[in-house]
């Protein structure tokens, strides 16, 4: 799997998105743990997402992206739509910013990450509160706010080593020319 | 050279156009959230009719991964056996009083009557099924079942294990019926607090063990007394063993569940005659209660009339 093969490859990678999104989304509704614990664990879909939109955002389109999380939305039980709409967002904040990002060491990134995600934590709330709907408990949230972090970077590594996806250094093009 | 330059015209469409999708796509799913909270029925149904096409083809790999995960916990239990055995050991010297031990033959006799599936209240008929799913997120407290409104499963039947209530039906497919349980933080049950008789609500707030709330003479109820389903309301039958009043480190009174939610793994679904569906957004569930010969409205219309 090289980054710069033929256009095709693009179709690959949204398959291979896809793929992984159902597997996540399998292991997550395996019932391994039914009674309620003190933490929660990493929702590795955002991670995925997120880590490939700041790599080739031309491998996670942002339609795939918002399918993807509506998806989850409705099988998680979570307000159908709201989750989804501030994740495309923020994958919308992070691809504007990918210039900015090329050329700058890992640990920004992952800072921006974080902030984008404490960001949607808080919306999420907003509009909660703002049709008066039950919010999740704070420490829940930010709990897995934490484990979602502490993923990502191998979810980062998950997608160099096995799947090729790597930042593209400025001035490259795809096989038709375009800009990356 | 004249591909490149192809290439940029198209990014240059490619930019407000690429706006545009965003923004349709922000809008839809904004949309949809507040269609969500308008016209909750519809789209939980819509919901659950999703889940009911997606979920059950998963079935033949769910079921077999999660008793693959099952045995990796028995197998990781056995390595704690020494600590489990002094674990027991404590437990059973407080467990050394009549009252407790009165309270254990109880549920044990429970257990006994299921297996045999005597028929405490001829009413109560139950229809087994298996758990397939989870809510897969740490903030819902739901399980899936591999039956529905195929298996004549209604919204609202009230689920238990073998011992003890686990949860309420709410999101009927075909094929697949989601148990809110008791510990979800959308659970609300009335029950009995026995000996005492006092009357209260279990509600459920993503901790193990359900607060008791509402309870008129909390001085009456202790540690160790029983816990069963009042059926106030009656939309969810009443005398249902739910579990023991222990009291957590906040000092509030808590239920100790009778069914075990570490293997939930076969459940039963109790058929009630009297559940009842919600239909439309903002109405009231109320006991069934004779109908008016003169509806008030039209009362004070004919009033205001005349």
């Amino acid at each position: 799997m090289m980054g710069d093969a033929a256009p095709h490859s693009k179709w690959v990678y949204w398959l291979v998105l896809v793929i992984l999104s159902v597997v996540v989304i399998f292991f997550q509704l395996v019932p391994f743990q039914i009674l309620p614990g003190g933490w929660a664990m990493p929702d590795l879909l955002i991670c995925l997402c997120y880590a490939w939109v700041l790599r080739r955002s031309d491998y996670a389109p942002i339609i795939l992206i918002g399918a993807i999380m509506l998806v989850a939305d409705m099988l998680f039980m979570r307000p159908p739509g709201l989750m989804a709409a501030l994740f495309v967002l923020g994958a919308e904040f992070l691809r504007a910013r990918v210039n900015l990002l090329r050329e700058l060491p890992f640990a920004l990134e992952w800072a921006m990450v974080a902030g984008v995600l404490l960001a949607i934590l808080l919306a999420n709330r907003f509009a909660l509160v703002l049709v008066m709907q039950p919010r999740p408990a704070v420490w829940l949230s930010l709990s897995q706010l934490l484990t979602t972090l502490a993923a990502y970077p191998f979810v980062v590594l998950f997608s160099r080593y096995a799947l090729g996806i790597r930042k593209m250094s400025a001035g490259e093009v795809d096989a038709l020319g375009h800009r990356l | 050279m004249n591909n490149r330059r192809q290439g940029r015209q198209q990014t240059d469409y490619a930019r407000p156009v690429r706006r545009i999708v965003v923004g349709l796509l922000v809008f839809a799913l904004f949309g949809l959230f507040l269609l969500w909270r308008i016209d909750n029925p519809r789209v939980e149904r819509f919901r659950a009719a999703l889940v009911d096409r997606v979920v059950p083809n998963f079935e033949w790999a769910l079921v077999p991964v999660s008793a693959a995960a099952g045995m990796v916990g028995d197998f990781r239990s056995y390595q704690k056996i020494h600590a489990q055995n002094q674990e027991l050991r404590r437990e059973l010297q407080r467990l050394k009083s009549w009252k407790e031990a009165a309270v254990q033959l109880e549920q044990q006799n429970a257990k006994l009557l299921a297996l045999n599936s005597v028929r405490l209240n001829p009413k109560l008929t139950s229809v087994s099924g298996v758990v397939m799913a989870d809510s897969g997120s740490p903030f819902r407290q739901s399980v899936l079942l591999n039956v529905g409104s195929r298996d004549g499963i209604k919204d609202g039947w009230a689920t238990m294990d073998g011992i003890g209530l686990v949860g309420r039906i709410s999101g009927l497919g075909k094929n697949s019926a989601r148990v809110i349980l008791l510990t979800d933080s959308n659970s609300r049950i009335p029950i009995t607090i026995q000996p005492s008789g006092q009357r209260a609500i279990l509600m459920g707030d993503n901790s193990p063990r359900p607060a008791i709330e509402f309870l008129e003479k909390p001085g009456q109820v202790k540690p160790g007394d029983q816990i069963i389903t009042s059926g106030d309301g009656k939309v969810f039958p009443a005398g249902l063993l739910v579990g023991q009043v222990t009291e957590g480190p906040d000092k509030r009174l808590r239920a100790q569940l009778a069914a075990d939610y570490e293997r939930l793994h076969f459940l039963r679904v109790l058929r009630s005659l009297k559940s009842r569906a919600i239909t439309d957004p903002g109405a009231l569930m109320v006991a069934p209660q004779k109908r008016l010969e003169n509806p008030p409205a039209a009362k004070t219309q004919a009033q205001n009339d005349g």
